[in-house]
């Protein structure tokens, strides 16, 4: 079994959570002024790096709250759940 | 309870199980009442605090109440209060005019849920063939609750005493489900029973 340490409610099994993709990009606060470039860069292009990488998770059938998740892409550990507005962790040096 | 009150929902047509192993009822005539509030906002809590006269929960699972209601953890800003039936329009009522000027949102969500009863000694044994929470960890005692599944149903499980009793609430459309997954996940254990 594959348990993720949700900030609120503690270990629980990885069946309770949805993945929901890359951690950590802003929307444009104006969204009028950006360019189509700009624009489409902040909806369809994302990190897919082979390492250490920034997700956003939910706890869907429990607290049902937002966080986030700095997870190892090559062996899948989960390094750090940490809630949403906290600062993006330092990757560890390996 | 006033016994002029008829109910209808999903398991009212339901046997209950009544063997010494497993029993599993239906409860009715719960009010369940969403409290929202910002999890830093002092001064809202406290004004609940007082119109319900204990403290609300603090922590993940923990679960506060008197004789009057009781009040489970949802989440870090949310919580359920549970109360009679007939009393719960006064709770929102009073607790909408003590919090006037606050940033906070009650909302009436009895009917939204059905709550179901699984108790005796193998309850536990029921509930893990489908349930992915760690019962050493999670709902060790009473005044515990915790979400999670139960096979493809999303629950809310309140253990209500330190015997294994344990109040199940699902949304009412998945009431029918559960109810016989709980009923055929019981059988081994009530049918042989010495
Ligand atoms: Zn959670």
């Amino acid at each position: 079994m594959f348990i993720i340490n949700c900030p609120y409610c503690g270990e629980r099994d990885q069946t309770e959570f949805t993945c929901h993709g890359e951690a950590h990009i802003a929307r444009p606060e104006k969204p009028s002024e950006v360019t189509d470039e700009e624009w489409g860069k902040y909806l369809f292009f994302r990190n897919n790096p082979k390492g250490m990488h920034f997700e956003r998770w939910t706890h869907d059938h429990g607290c049902r709250r937002w966080f986030n998740v700095m997870r190892n892409t090559v062996t899948d550990n989960i390094i750090k759940t940490y809630k949403m507005g906290e600062p993006r962790p330092e990757i560890p040096n390996e | 309870m006033n016994s002029q009150e008829q109910s209808y929902s999903p398991l009212s047509q339901k046997e209950k199980i009544t063997s010494n192993n497993i029993r599993l009822q239906q409860i009715e005539f719960l009010g369940k009442l969403n409290l929202r509030l910002q999890e830093d906002d002092a001064e809202v809590r406290q004004i609940v605090e007082e119109y319900l006269n204990y403290n609300l929960p603090k922590i993940a699972g923990e679960v506060t109440g008197n004789n009057e209601t009781r009040v489970l953890w949802l989440g870090p800003n949310e919580y359920l209060i549970l109360c009679e039936n007939e009393k719960k329009d006064n709770i929102i009522n009073e607790l909408n005019i003590s919090l006037t000027n606050s940033f906070y949102s009650i909302v009436d969500v009895s009917d939204y849920y059905l709550t179901m009863r699984l108790s005796g000694p193998k309850s536990i044994d029921v509930l893990t063939k489908a349930c992915p929470l760690n019962f050493e960890q999670a709902l060790t005692k009473g005044n515990t609750c915790a979400q999670s599944y139960i096979s493809k149903a999303t629950v809310l499980i309140d253990r209500i005493s330190d015997d294994l009793v344990f109040d199940i609430s699902v949304r009412w459309s998945f009431a029918d489900y559960l109810w016989d997954w709980l009923a055929d996940s019981s059988n081994e254990f009530t049918l042989h029973e010495e």
